[in-house]
Protein backbone atom coordinates (compact mmCIF):
# COMPACT_ATOMS: atom_id res chain seq x y z
CA UNK A 1 0.00 0.00 0.00
CA UNK A 2 2.93 2.23 0.78
CA UNK A 3 4.45 1.79 -2.83
CA UNK A 4 1.10 2.59 -4.16
CA UNK A 5 1.11 6.10 -2.38
CA UNK A 6 4.79 6.52 -3.39
CA UNK A 7 4.22 6.35 -7.15
CA UNK A 8 1.36 8.44 -7.01
CA UNK A 9 2.74 11.10 -5.36
CA UNK A 10 6.17 10.74 -6.95
CA UNK A 11 4.26 10.64 -10.38
CA UNK A 12 2.10 13.95 -9.74
CA UNK A 13 5.03 15.54 -7.88
CA UNK A 14 7.49 14.90 -11.26
CA UNK A 15 4.50 16.19 -13.79
CA UNK A 16 4.12 19.47 -11.58
CA UNK A 17 7.45 20.11 -11.38
CA UNK A 18 7.88 19.98 -14.79
CA UNK A 19 5.18 22.15 -15.84
CA UNK A 20 6.31 25.03 -13.01
CA UNK A 21 9.69 24.75 -14.70
CA UNK A 22 8.25 25.10 -18.04
CA UNK A 23 6.16 28.22 -17.08
CA UNK A 24 8.74 29.94 -15.25
CA UNK A 25 11.04 29.85 -18.05
CA UNK A 26 8.41 30.85 -20.62
CA UNK A 27 8.42 34.03 -18.88
CA UNK A 28 12.40 34.98 -19.49
CA UNK A 29 12.16 34.81 -23.07
CA UNK A 30 12.15 36.78 -25.46
CA UNK A 31 9.51 36.90 -28.43
CA UNK A 32 11.57 37.74 -31.67
CA UNK A 33 9.59 36.40 -34.65
CA UNK A 34 12.98 36.44 -36.77
CA UNK A 35 11.79 34.91 -39.89
CA UNK A 36 8.37 36.50 -40.05
CA UNK A 37 10.55 40.00 -39.85
CA UNK A 38 12.67 38.74 -42.58
CA UNK A 39 9.64 37.78 -44.47
CA UNK A 40 8.30 41.24 -44.26
CA UNK A 41 11.49 42.93 -45.13
CA UNK A 42 11.44 41.00 -47.98
CA UNK A 43 8.08 41.75 -48.88
CA UNK A 44 8.78 45.56 -48.57
CA UNK A 45 12.23 45.06 -50.72
CA UNK A 46 10.33 42.99 -53.41
CA UNK A 47 7.85 45.91 -53.50
CA UNK A 48 9.77 48.64 -54.03
CA UNK A 49 11.91 46.68 -56.63
CA UNK A 50 8.20 46.07 -58.51
CA UNK A 51 7.33 49.74 -57.74
CA UNK A 52 10.79 51.02 -59.51
CA UNK A 53 10.62 48.37 -62.29
CA UNK A 54 6.99 49.94 -62.96
CA UNK A 55 8.49 53.52 -63.30
CA UNK A 56 11.30 52.45 -65.54
CA UNK A 57 8.92 50.74 -67.97
CA UNK A 58 6.52 53.63 -67.64
CA UNK A 59 9.03 55.87 -68.01
CA UNK A 60 10.02 53.64 -71.37
CA UNK A 61 6.70 54.00 -72.93
CA UNK A 62 6.53 57.48 -72.66
CA UNK A 63 10.02 58.13 -74.36
CA UNK A 64 8.58 55.88 -77.18
CA UNK A 65 5.70 57.45 -77.85
CA UNK A 66 7.73 61.15 -77.46
CA UNK A 67 9.64 59.75 -80.22
CA UNK A 68 6.15 58.17 -82.06
CA UNK A 69 4.55 61.62 -82.04
CA UNK A 70 8.15 62.98 -83.61
CA UNK A 71 8.66 60.69 -86.20
CA UNK A 72 5.18 61.71 -87.29
CA UNK A 73 5.28 65.39 -86.94
CA UNK A 74 8.20 64.74 -89.50
CA UNK A 75 7.00 62.61 -91.83
CA UNK A 76 3.80 65.52 -92.19
CA UNK A 77 6.26 67.88 -92.68
CA UNK A 78 7.72 65.96 -95.71
CA UNK A 79 4.41 65.36 -96.75
CA UNK A 80 3.49 68.70 -96.64
CA UNK B 1 21.56 27.75 -32.60
CA UNK B 2 22.79 26.97 -29.25
CA UNK B 3 24.57 30.67 -28.69
CA UNK B 4 20.98 31.70 -28.83
CA UNK B 5 19.83 32.20 -25.34
CA UNK B 6 16.31 32.23 -26.22
CA UNK B 7 16.48 29.25 -27.86
CA UNK B 8 18.10 27.70 -24.75
CA UNK B 9 15.17 29.10 -22.60
CA UNK B 10 12.95 27.53 -25.00
CA UNK B 11 14.29 24.09 -25.48
CA UNK B 12 14.48 24.23 -21.19
CA UNK B 13 10.63 25.28 -21.51
CA UNK B 14 9.43 23.00 -24.07
CA UNK B 15 11.68 19.43 -22.82
CA UNK B 16 9.32 20.00 -19.87
CA UNK B 17 6.32 20.69 -20.67
CA UNK B 18 5.97 17.94 -23.70
CA UNK B 19 8.12 15.70 -21.54
CA UNK B 20 5.32 16.07 -18.56
CA UNK B 21 2.98 15.38 -21.60
CA UNK B 22 4.97 12.78 -22.96
CA UNK B 23 5.09 10.97 -18.75
CA UNK B 24 1.48 11.15 -18.48
CA UNK B 25 0.38 9.69 -21.89
CA UNK B 26 2.92 6.68 -21.38
CA UNK B 27 1.64 6.03 -17.22
CA UNK B 28 -1.56 7.33 -17.47
CA UNK B 29 -3.15 3.38 -17.44
CA UNK B 30 -0.61 2.72 -14.66
CA UNK B 31 -1.76 5.53 -12.95
CA UNK B 32 -5.29 5.62 -13.06
CA UNK B 33 -5.60 1.83 -12.26
CA UNK B 34 -3.96 2.93 -8.84
CA UNK B 35 -7.12 4.97 -8.07
CA UNK B 36 -8.98 1.99 -8.49
CA UNK B 37 -10.54 3.13 -12.14
CA UNK B 38 -12.01 0.64 -14.08
CA UNK B 39 -10.67 -0.52 -18.01
CA UNK B 40 -13.78 1.07 -19.53
CA UNK B 41 -13.18 3.90 -17.83
CA UNK B 42 -9.75 4.33 -17.93
CA UNK B 43 -9.86 3.86 -22.34
CA UNK B 44 -13.30 6.45 -22.19
CA UNK B 45 -10.97 8.86 -20.00
CA UNK B 46 -7.77 8.18 -22.48
CA UNK B 47 -10.71 8.34 -26.03
CA UNK B 48 -12.48 11.70 -24.91
CA UNK B 49 -9.45 13.22 -24.15
CA UNK B 50 -7.95 12.74 -27.68
CA UNK B 51 -11.07 13.42 -29.23
CA UNK B 52 -11.64 16.96 -27.51
CA UNK B 53 -7.50 17.65 -27.72
CA UNK B 54 -7.41 16.87 -31.73
CA UNK B 55 -10.63 19.87 -32.05
CA UNK B 56 -8.73 22.10 -29.27
CA UNK B 57 -5.40 21.61 -31.05
CA UNK B 58 -6.76 22.90 -34.76
CA UNK B 59 -8.48 25.69 -33.15
CA UNK B 60 -5.60 26.95 -31.12
CA UNK B 61 -3.22 26.50 -33.48
CA UNK B 62 -5.06 28.60 -36.02
CA UNK B 63 -5.47 31.59 -33.96
CA UNK B 64 -1.71 31.29 -32.71
CA UNK B 65 -0.84 31.17 -36.06
CA UNK B 66 -3.27 34.03 -37.04
CA UNK B 67 -2.45 36.40 -34.13
CA UNK B 68 1.45 34.98 -34.00
CA UNK B 69 1.38 35.41 -29.97
CA UNK B 70 3.11 32.55 -29.22
CA UNK B 71 4.44 33.49 -25.41
CA UNK B 72 1.48 34.73 -24.21
CA UNK B 73 -0.48 31.81 -25.36
CA UNK B 74 2.02 29.49 -24.36
CA UNK B 75 1.93 30.64 -20.79
CA UNK B 76 -1.83 30.68 -20.67
CA UNK B 77 -1.74 27.14 -22.13
CA UNK B 78 0.73 26.31 -19.53
CA UNK B 79 -1.29 27.81 -16.63
CA UNK B 80 -4.85 26.12 -17.51
CA UNK B 81 -2.82 22.56 -17.83
CA UNK B 82 -0.80 23.80 -14.65
CA UNK B 83 -4.52 23.92 -12.74
CA UNK B 84 -6.06 21.26 -14.55
CA UNK B 85 -3.03 18.98 -13.46
CA UNK B 86 -3.26 20.09 -9.58
CA UNK B 87 -7.04 20.06 -9.54
CA UNK B 88 -6.66 16.59 -11.15
CA UNK B 89 -3.97 15.49 -8.34
CA UNK B 90 -6.15 16.88 -5.68
CA UNK B 91 -9.28 14.67 -6.64
CA UNK B 92 -7.54 11.92 -7.56
CA UNK B 93 -6.29 12.03 -4.13
CA UNK B 94 -9.59 13.45 -2.53
CA UNK B 95 -12.84 12.34 -3.90
CA UNK B 96 -14.36 9.31 -3.51
CA UNK B 97 -17.87 10.41 -5.70
CA UNK B 98 -17.52 11.21 -9.69
CA UNK B 99 -14.30 10.30 -9.83
CA UNK B 100 -14.25 8.68 -13.70
CA UNK B 101 -16.14 12.64 -14.48
CA UNK B 102 -14.07 15.08 -12.74
CA UNK B 103 -10.90 13.30 -14.05
CA UNK B 104 -12.31 12.86 -17.81
CA UNK B 105 -12.90 16.40 -17.82
CA UNK B 106 -10.20 17.87 -16.07
CA UNK B 107 -7.55 15.21 -18.15
CA UNK B 108 -8.91 16.56 -21.17
CA UNK B 109 -8.60 20.33 -20.48
CA UNK B 110 -4.87 19.07 -19.84
CA UNK B 111 -4.64 18.01 -23.05
CA UNK B 112 -6.31 20.41 -25.07
CA UNK B 113 -3.92 22.92 -23.72
CA UNK B 114 -0.72 21.12 -23.42
CA UNK B 115 -1.30 19.76 -27.23
CA UNK B 116 -1.08 22.77 -29.00
CA UNK B 117 1.87 23.72 -27.33
CA UNK B 118 3.39 20.56 -29.14
CA UNK B 119 2.32 21.66 -32.48
CA UNK B 120 2.95 25.26 -32.31
CA UNK B 121 6.32 25.01 -30.35
CA UNK B 122 7.86 24.24 -34.27
CA UNK B 123 7.02 27.16 -35.84
CA UNK B 124 7.87 29.10 -32.37
CA UNK B 125 11.35 27.40 -32.59
CA UNK B 126 11.46 28.50 -36.37
CA UNK B 127 10.97 32.22 -35.29
CA UNK B 128 13.63 32.55 -32.95
CA UNK B 129 16.40 30.21 -34.66
CA UNK B 130 15.53 32.11 -38.35
CA UNK B 131 18.61 30.91 -40.71
CA UNK B 132 18.94 27.79 -39.33
CA UNK B 133 16.58 25.03 -41.13
CA UNK B 134 13.42 24.39 -40.00
CA UNK B 135 14.13 20.55 -39.69
CA UNK B 136 17.05 21.02 -37.50
CA UNK B 137 15.55 23.57 -34.76
CA UNK B 138 12.30 21.45 -34.68
CA UNK B 139 14.05 18.00 -34.86
CA UNK B 140 16.36 19.16 -32.01
CA UNK B 141 13.33 20.11 -29.97
CA UNK B 142 11.47 16.96 -30.49
CA UNK B 143 13.89 14.63 -29.54
CA UNK B 144 14.55 16.54 -26.38
CA UNK B 145 11.09 15.93 -25.56
CA UNK B 146 11.15 12.53 -26.35
CA UNK B 147 14.54 12.37 -24.23
CA UNK B 148 12.99 14.03 -21.03
CA UNK B 149 9.85 11.45 -21.18
CA UNK B 150 11.96 8.88 -21.23
CA UNK B 151 13.77 9.62 -18.10
CA UNK B 152 10.67 10.79 -16.60
CA UNK B 153 8.91 7.43 -16.97
CA UNK B 154 12.07 5.72 -15.95
CA UNK B 155 12.19 7.60 -13.00
CA UNK B 156 8.00 6.55 -12.72
CA UNK B 157 8.88 3.25 -13.25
Amino acid sequence: MENITEIRYLSNLIGLLFVIISLVTLFFIEEKLIRHEKDAEGKDHQNNHNHIHNHLINYQKKNNDIEKKKKKGSEDELLL
Amino acid sequence: MFKNKNFIKLLISFTCILGYFNLYGTILNELFTKYLLSEWELSMIGGLANILALIGVMLISILIDKYKKYKISFIILNAIGLLSHIAMTMILELSKDNLFILTAILWSICSISILPIYTCSMDFVCELTYPVGESISGGFIMSCTQISGIIAVKNFF
